[in-house]
C-alpha cells in the first residue's frame, strides 16, 4: 500500500477540506448493533404483468395489475404509451409503449390483436419479443414521475398577495366561478370587469368596428393538441365568443408551419409535411434533428436508427449543434453539417440556386401546370411553376398571378394563366393538358393590357440569383463546396430526397427559411409519393360531426369576428386605424406594432399586445395546460413587472396541473388532470401514413378536488360550470345532437370524450365490441359504468374497445398505394405564393417576397439584428438545443433530473481557448437584453461563434421558488431551478413602440434562436 | 485512536475527492496526503504570483476533470462514479438497491454527508463517495463503541467486499487513465487502494 501509516496521519490533521462528514453529520449506526425487525423487501424488480408460457405462449394475465392504453404527454409528439397499475394502490408502475400504436411500435399489432396476443408479442415466445416491441422514450419512460409531483396544483387557489408574490388560499370551484364571471374588487386592489360583462355584444371601439365585440377581450391561450383542446376551443369561441384563442405555436415552430403553408398554399388550415422516413434515401434535416428532437420524435428517431444500422436514407443533419443524430459510428451514413445560427435559408437558398441552374429539379413534374397536365403525366401533384406573375412594379397586380379571365370572360374564377410549351400559347391552368414553361421572363398580350410576366420558377431562380453561392457560404459559415455537394446530392436522388426542418428556424429570418427547405420539396416532386413527403394519413372521426355524435355544432354556437389582439391574418391596410391616418394625411407606417396578415396562432404576440393594449386592451387571458412566460424568448426578462400589474391585464386565471411560471403570475390557478389522469382523443403530427387516432381514459385517480358530480376539477369540468354560470350555449343539458337529431348532455367531461371515442368506433367500418378479457387487462373494466351511462350499449361494447387499445389505428400498409402515399395534398404547390406577395409589412409599408428568399434575422422593420448588435461587442449567437431527455415541462421529474441535473451550455474549443475559458467555469451569458448565469462546457460539435443553451432548465417557478397555500408553505426545490432557461436571453425589439418580443418579420413567431451574446467569466 | 481511524479517514477521503468540487482548499489537503499528487498542487500558502497561477491553473484543470468526468455524458470522457452504470451498464440498477437498503439497515443517511449540490440532487445510491462514506461512518463508530465493534467492522467489511472491492479498483485505473489533472490522477490511485479487501487490513 503506498499511502502508509505517516501519510494517514498527516492526513487526518487535513483538516475539513478532505472529508463529507465536517458538517457534523455523525451516524451511530446503532442499527447494526441492534437491528430492527426485519421487513420484507420485495428487490427492484416488478412483478411481471403476465407470464407467458414460452412453449405454448398461453398468456396469464397478473389480475394485480392492468395495461391501460394511454397518451404520453411527456413532450409534444403524443406518443402511444401502455401505462402498467397497480390494481391495489392505483399507482403507475411503468409505463412502456402502446403495441397498437404506430409511434411506439415498427411494426405495430394488428388492431384485431387483443391484448393477450400483444403480451405474447412481446415475450419470447417464438422469439418475437425484440422485434414486436413498442417503446416509450427515456422522457416518456420516466414523465410519471410527475403524477406524484408534491408541487401539483390540489385545489383552486386565488392569490392573497400582490401578484407573483407565491402566496395563495385556497377557494372552492364554485366561489371561483362566480367570482371571476362577476367580478368586482376581488383583490382590495380595485374593481376588476368580470367574464359576464364581456358577453354584452358591445363593441370593443365603435371608432374601429373591425376589431369586434367586447368578447374579444378575453384571449384564451393553450398549449397544443395534446387530445383535450377541442373542448378548450368549443367554451373560448363557440361558447364564449372570442376570436382570441391560439395555441402554442408562435413560441414554438410557426416558422416551420408558416412555411410549408405557403408551399401548400393553404394559411387557413396551415398544413405541413413530413417525410415517408421508411422510404426516402435521402434526408435533409435542418434545424430539426431526429433522434434528438423533432416531431414526431421517437417514431423519426426509430426510422432514422434502423436506417442507420440496416442501410437507408442517408442523414444530414443542417445545425449549429451536432445532435445525436449522427457520430461516428454510422459513418457516411449520417453528416453533421454545421451552420450559422439564423443563416441556414442562405444555405438551402444556395442549394436551390445550384439546383436550378444545374436541372436537378424534377422538370416534368414542375412543368405541369394544372391538375388535367399531372393527371396526364402520372403526377401524383402539380405545381404553379409554370404559372405567369405580374412582373411590371406599376401595375396594380404586381406580384399577383395573370387571371385567364384577362384573356377569357368564360375562364373559371380562379383559373391562371401559363404559357403551353407545344404551341407557345397562353393557357388556363385548369385547361393545360401537356407541360408549360417553367422558365419565362417576357410580356403577354391580353384584351386589357401588354404587361411584364415571369413564371414563379423563375422568380425562384432570380431570387436565388440574387446571390452567389460564395456569398451564400459566407452567410451560413458552409463552404461552396459543400453546398454545391450537398445539392448535388439532393438532386442526385430524385424524388426520394427530402428536405424538413422545425424549431431551428426559430429566428427572425425563419418563415423565408422555413417555405426555402419546404420548397426543396417541390423541386424533388416528391410530394404525395412514396419514400418523399406527405401530410399523414390523418385521424378517424372523433370531435367533428360524426356517425354518431355531432360535437361540433350546436344551437345558438357564436361566430367570434374581428382582429386578434396578435394582429395575425388581418391587414393593417383595412383598419380604421389605419384609413384615419391615411384621411388626416399622416404618414400610415410605420404601424405600432407589426401586423401578420397570412400568420396563425401568434401566441408570442399575445402578452406584449395585451401589456401595450394594441391594438386593444384585454380584461382577461385564460390559460391553460401552456406556459407562455416560460417558454417565450425575451419575455420575463423585458416585462416581468407589467406582467405583475393588474392594471395592464385585470384579470389572469390559469388551469394547469402544475405551478407553471404563467401560473404563478395569475390571479387564480384551478387544478388540471395530469399525463394518464384524463381523458383525450389526440392525433400525431403528420408523421404516420396511415390513420391514428390515440385515446386516453382516467387508468389512474387523480389527487385534485372533486365536484359534486365525483369529476376531478380540471379544464373540463371547471369550463363546464363557467359555461353554465354564464349561460353560454353549448353546455349542460341537450348541448349534444346525436346522428338522429336526439339531444344528449354535456355536464361533466365523460359526456364530451365518449361520444368523440364512439364516433372513432364507428367511422368507415365499425370496430369490434371490446372482450371482457381485454376490459380487464387493460382497467377499462373500469370505465364500463361511466360508458353506460353516456352511451347506448352497442355504442359502450366499441367504445369499450377503442379504450382497450388505447386508440384506433388504420393498418400502417394503408399509407402507401403503389407508388403513391394514400393520404395525398389535392391543392397545387406553390413556388410563388401571392398571398404572401400581397402582404405588406406594417412597418415599413413595402410588400413582402412572394417566394423563398435568404433573409438575415432581422428587427421588424428590416434592419439586420447584427447591424444593431454587432460581433465585435456580442462575438456569439445563441441557439437553444433540445433536451433529449428534459422537456420545459417534466421538470421535477426525478428520473430525469438523476439523468440530467442541468442544463448544458456549451461552447466549442476554440472560442473557449481565446477566452481562457474550460469546462465546469461559471459563466454569465448575457444579450442585449438579458442574462443567465451557467456553467460551461466545452466540447467537439459546436460550431465556433456559438453558444449552444439546452432548453428546458432553469425555472422560476414550478416549484424552484417557495409558494404557500394558506397556512401551508412549501419551500423552494433548487433542483427544479438548476441550469440557464435560455428564453431569459430573449431580445425585445427596438423598432418597435410598447412591449415586444423578437419576432420573424413574416409571421411574428418568438425569435429564441441566432441572438447575438457574450460571455463573462465569473 | 487505532489503525481503523487512520483507514475510516482514508475512505472518507476518497468520498469527498468524488463528492465535493475541486477548490484551494481541498486541493491543499489532498496534497497533504495523496503520495501521486505533487505538493505544489495545493500550496496556497505559497506567496508571489506564480505560486497563485499555479494554483489557479490546478484548480482549473481539475474542475474540468471533474465537470468531463462526472457530469457530462458528452465530453468523451464521462465516467460517472456509480456502481450500477460501472457494473451493470444501466442507472439506478441493482447495485443501486442493495446500497440503499444496506444504509437503510443501518440506519445510515447520505443525504446528510458534506457533497457538491450536482451530488446532492442525484442522490444515486451506488455512488463510489457514498459507499466509500459508509465504509468510513463504520469503521469510525466501531472506533467509538467498542461493544459494538465487532458488528461494525463485520459489516464494513461485508460490505465492502460485496459493494465496493468489485469495481473500484477497476474504476479506479480507468478514472487515472481519464483524468488529466493531477487530482483525479492521484484519486484514481487512491480509489484502487481502497478496493483491496478490508479484511486484510
Amino acid at each position: 500500500m503506498s499511502i502508509d501509516r505517516r501519510t494517514v496521519l498527516k492526513g487526518l490533521g487535513a483538516g475539513a477540506a478532505l472529508t463529507v462528514f465536517a458538517s457534523g453529520y455523525k451516524p451511530t449506526l446503532k442499527a447494526i448493533i441492534d437491528p430492527p425487525k426485519q421487513t420484507v423487501a420485495s428487490g427492484p424488480s416488478l412483478a411481471p404483468e403476465a407470464t407467458v408460457d414460452k412453449a405454448t405462449g398461453e398468456v396469464t394475465f397478473n389480475r394485480q395489475q392492468y395495461l391501460a392504453g394511454s397518451i404520453c404527454l411527456g413532450c409534444t409528439s403524443i406518443c402511444g404509451v401502455r401505462v402498467r397499475v397497480d390494481n391495489e394502490s392505483g399507482s403507475v408502475l411503468r409505463v412502456s409503449g402502446n403495441p397498437y400504436h404506430p409511434l411506439a411500435a415498427q411494426p405495430p399489432a394488428p388492431y384485431e390483436a387483443s391484448l393477450a396476443d400483444t403480451v405474447r408479442a412481446l415475450s419470447g415466445h417464438q422469439g418475437s419479443g425484440l422485434a414486436r416491441r413498442a417503446t416509450a422514450c427515456g422522457r416518456g419512460n420516466a414523465v410519471l414521475d410527475k403524477l406524484k409531483d408534491p408541487y401539483r396544483v390540489l385545489t383552486p387557489l386565488k392569490r392573497v398577495g400582490p401578484r407573483g408574490s407565491g402566496k395563495w388560499e385556497p377557494i372552492s370551484l364554485e366561489r371561483l366561478v362566480e367570482e371571476i364571471s362577476t367580478g368586482g374588487d376581488l383583490f382590495g386592489e380595485g374593481q376588476v370587469e368580470g367574464l359576464a360583462a364581456l358577453l354584452d355584444g358591445k363593441p370593443i371601439d365603435p371608432a374601429s368596428p373591425e376589431l369586434g365585440t367586447r368578447a374579444n377581450q378575453l384571449a384564451c391561450i393553450f398549449g397544443y393538441a395534446n387530445g383535450r383542446m377541442q373542448f378548450f376551443q368549443r367554451f373560448a369561441a363557440g361558447a364564449f365568443g372570442t376570436i382570441n384563442i391560439a395555441n402554442h405555436q408562435g413560441n414554438c415552430g410557426l416558422t416551420m408551419r408558416a412555411g410549408y403553408a405557403a408551399m401548400l398554399g393553404d394559411f387557413q388550415e396551415y398544413p405541413h409535411l413530413k417525410p415517408d422516413y421508411a422510404n426516402c434515401t435521402f434526408y435533409l434535416s435542418v434545424g430539426s434533428a431526429p433522434a434528438n428532437a423533432g416531431n414526431p420524435f421517437m417514431y423519426q428517431a426509430a426510422h432514422a436508427a434502423r436506417a442507420r444500422a440496416e442501410g437507408g436514407p442517408r442523414l444530414v443533419v443542417v445545425d449549429p449543434v451536432l445532435t445525436n443524430s449522427d457520430n461516428a459510428c454510422c459513418g457516411a451514413k449520417t453528416e453533421w453539417v454545421p451552420v450559422r445560427p439564423g443563416t441556414d435559408g442562405a444555405l438551402v437558398m444556395g442549394m436551390i440556386r445550384r439546383i436550378l441552374e444545374t436541372r436537378g429539379y424534377q422538370a416534368g413534374h414542375l412543368a405541369c401546370a394544372g391538375p388535367l397536365a399531372a393527371k396526364n403525366a402520372g403526377e401524383a401533384a402539380w405545381t404553379n411553376a409554370a404559372h405567369l406573375v405580374v412582373a411590371d412594379p406599376a401595375a396594380k397586380d404586381f406580384g399577383q398571378f395573370l387571371r385567364a379571365r384577362e384573356l377569357s370572360p368564360e375562364a373559371a374564377e380562379n383559373a391562371l394563366l401559363a404559357r403551353d410549351v407545344a404551341t407557345g400559347d397562353l393557357v388556363a391552368h385548369d385547361q393545360a393538358q401537356g407541360p408549360c414553361s417553367i422558365f419565362f421572363s417576357g410580356s403577354v398580350t391580353t384584351p386589357a393590357r401588354t404587361v411584364a410576366v415571369k413564371t414563379a420558377l423563375q422568380l425562384l431562380l432570380e431570387e436565388a440569383q440574387s446571390k452567389t453561392l460564395a456569398e451564400y457560404s459566407k452567410a451560413c459559415g458552409v463552404p461552396q463546396a459543400d453546398i454545391v455537394r450537398l445539392a448535388d446530392e439532393f438532386a442526385s436522388n430524385g424524388r426520394t430526397a427530402v428536405a424538413d426542418c422545425h424549431g431551428g428556424t426559430m429566428h427572425a429570418g425563419g418563415f423565408y427559411t422555413a417555405y426555402a427547405v419546404a420548397l426543396l420539396n417541390a423541386l424533388a416532386g416528391n410530394l404525395n409519393r412514396k419514400g418523399g413527403t406527405g401530410i399523414g394519413g390523418g385521424k378517424f372521426k372523433d370531435f367533428g360531426p360524426g356517425p354518431r355524435y355531432n360535437l361540433a355544432d350546436f344551437p345558438k354556437k357564436a361566430k367570434p369576428g374581428g382582429v386578434r389582439l396578435s394582429r395575425q391574418g388581418f391587414p393593417y391596410e383595412k383598419t380604421s386605424e389605419f384609413k384615419r391616418l391615411v384621411e388626416s394625411g399622416a404618414k400610415p407606417y410605420p404601424a405600432r406594432a407589426p401586423w401578420y396578415p397570412f400568420s396563425n396562432s401568434v401566441q408570442s404576440e399575445y402578452l406584449p399586445s395585451a401589456l401595450s393594449a394594441y391594438p386593444y386592451p384585454l380584461k382577461a387571458m385564460l390559460f391553460w395546460a401552456s406556459n407562455p412566460v416560460y417558454g417565450q424568448a425575451g419575455l420575463m426578462n423585458t416585462s416581468a413587472e407589467q406582467l405583475k400589474d393588474p392594471k395592464r391585464i385585470p384579470l389572469m386565471v390559469c388551469v394547469d396541473a402544475f405551478m407553471t411560471e404563467t401560473a404563478a403570475l395569475c390571479d387564480y390557478v384551478l387544478p388540471d388532470v395530469a399525463l394518464y389522469e384524463g381523458f383525450g382523443c389526440a392525433t400525431p403530427w403528420a408523421g404516420p401514413l396511415s390513420k391514428v387516432s390515440s385515446v386516453a381514459w382516467p387508468c389512474v385517480d387523480s389527487p385534485v378536488a372533486r365536484t359534486p358530480e365525483g369529476d376531478p376539477v380540471c379544464m373540463e369540468s371547471f369550463l363546464i360550470a363557467l359555461a353554465k354560470r354564464l349561460g353560454l350555449p353549448g353546455f349542460g343539458p341537450e348541448a349534444v345532437a346525436d346522428a338522429q337529431g336526439g339531444k344528449h348532455p354535456l355536464e361533466r367531461p365523460e359526456d364530451w370524450y365518449h361520444r368523440a371515442v364512439a364516433n372513432m368506433a364507428f367511422d368507415a367500418k365499425p370496430v369490434a365490441d371490446a372482450t371482457q378479457e381485454d376490459m380487464e387487462a387493460s382497467g377499462v373494466s373500469k370505465l364500463a359504468e361511466s360508458l353506460a351511462r353516456v352511451l347506448t350499449p352497442e355504442e359502450a361494447a366499441k367504445a369499450a374497445s377503442v379504450y382497450c387499445r388505447g386508440g384506433r389505428f388504420e393498418p400502417v400498409e394503408k399509407g402507401w398505394q403503389g407508388e403513391l402515399l394514400a393520404a395525398r395534398w389535392e391543392k397545387p404547390v406553390q413556388i410563388w405564393n401571392e398571398n404572401v406577395a400581397r402582404a405588406i409589412n406594417s412597418m415599413t409599408g413595402k410588400r413582402l417576397k412572394g417566394t423563398a428568399a435568404w433573409i438575415e434575422p432581422a428587427f421588424c422593420e428590416g434592419t439586420p439584428v447584427r447591424a444593431v448588435y454587432p460581433e465585435e461587442k456580442w462575438p456569439f449567437l445563441v441557439v437553444s438545443t433540445k433536451s433529449q431527455l428534459m422537456s420545459a415541462g417534466a421538470v421535477g421529474s426525478k428520473r430525469l433530473h438523476a439523468i440530467r441535473p442541468e442544463s448544458e451550455v456549451a461552447v466549442c474549443e476554440a472560442d473557449a481557448a481565446r477566452l481562457g475559458l474550460r469546462t465546469g467555469d461559471k459563466v454569465r451569458l448575457e444579450t442585449p437584453d438579458g442574462s443567465v448565469e451557467a456553467r460551461l462546457t466545452v466540447r467537439l460539435g459546436v460550431m465556433e461563434g456559438v453558444v449552444a443553451v439546452e432548453h428546458g432548465y432553469g425555472h422560476w417557478a414550478l416549484g424552484a421558488k417557495e409558494m404557500s397555500f394558506g397556512a401551508k408553505t412549501l419551500p423552494a426545490s433548487p433542483l427544479r431551478g438548476a441550469g440557464a432557461a435560455s428564453n431569459l436571453l430573449g431580445l425585445k425589439d427596438p423598432f418597435r413602440k410598447g412591449f415586444s418580443t423578437l419576432g420573424d418579420i413574416a409571421v411574428g413567431a418568438n425569435a429564441r434562436n441566432a441572438l447575438p451574446a457574450r460571455i463573462v467569466k465569473l | 485512536m487505532g489503525d481503523f481511524a487512520g483507514l475510516a479517514w482514508l475512505f472518507d477521503a476518497g468520498a469527498a475527492l468524488l463528492l465535493n468540487r475541486p477548490d484551494p482548499a481541498l486541493l491543499e489537503a489532498a496534497a497533504v496526503v495523496l503520495p501521486e499528487l505533487p505538493a505544489q498542487q495545493g500550496a496556497t500558502l505559497a506567496v508571489g504570483e506564480v505560486a497563485a497561477e499555479a494554483v489557479a491553473e490546478a484548480v482549473a484543470l481539475s474542475v474540468e476533470d471533474w465537470s468531463d468526468l462526472f457530469f457530462s455524458p458528452r465530453s468523451g470522457r464521462y465516467l460517472p462514479p456509480l456502481e450500477s452504470v460501472f457494473r451493470e451498464g444501466r442507472l439506478s440498477g441493482e447495485a443501486a438497491w442493495n446500497a440503499r437498503q444496506a444504509y437503510e439497515a443501518a440506519g445510515f443517511e447520505p443525504a446528510q454527508l458534506d457533497m457538491d449540490p450536482l451530488w446532492r440532487a442525484i442522490p444515486h445510491p451506488d455512488h463510489l463517495g457514498f459507499e466509500l462514506a459508509f465504509v468510513s461512518a463504520l469503521l469510525r463508530c466501531a472506533d467509538e463503541d467498542a461493544a459494538g465493534a465487532a458488528a461494525l467492522h463485520a459489516t464494513a467489511r461485508a460490505f465492502h467486499a460485496e459493494r465496493i472491492a468489485p469495481w473500484a479498483g477497476a474504476y479506479g485505473l480507468k478514472l487515472a487513465e481519464a483524468a488529466r489533472s493531477p487530482l483525479y490522477k492521484a484519486a484514481g490511485a487512491l480509489l484502487q487502494e481502497l478496493a483491496a479487501p478490508l479484511a486484510a487490513r
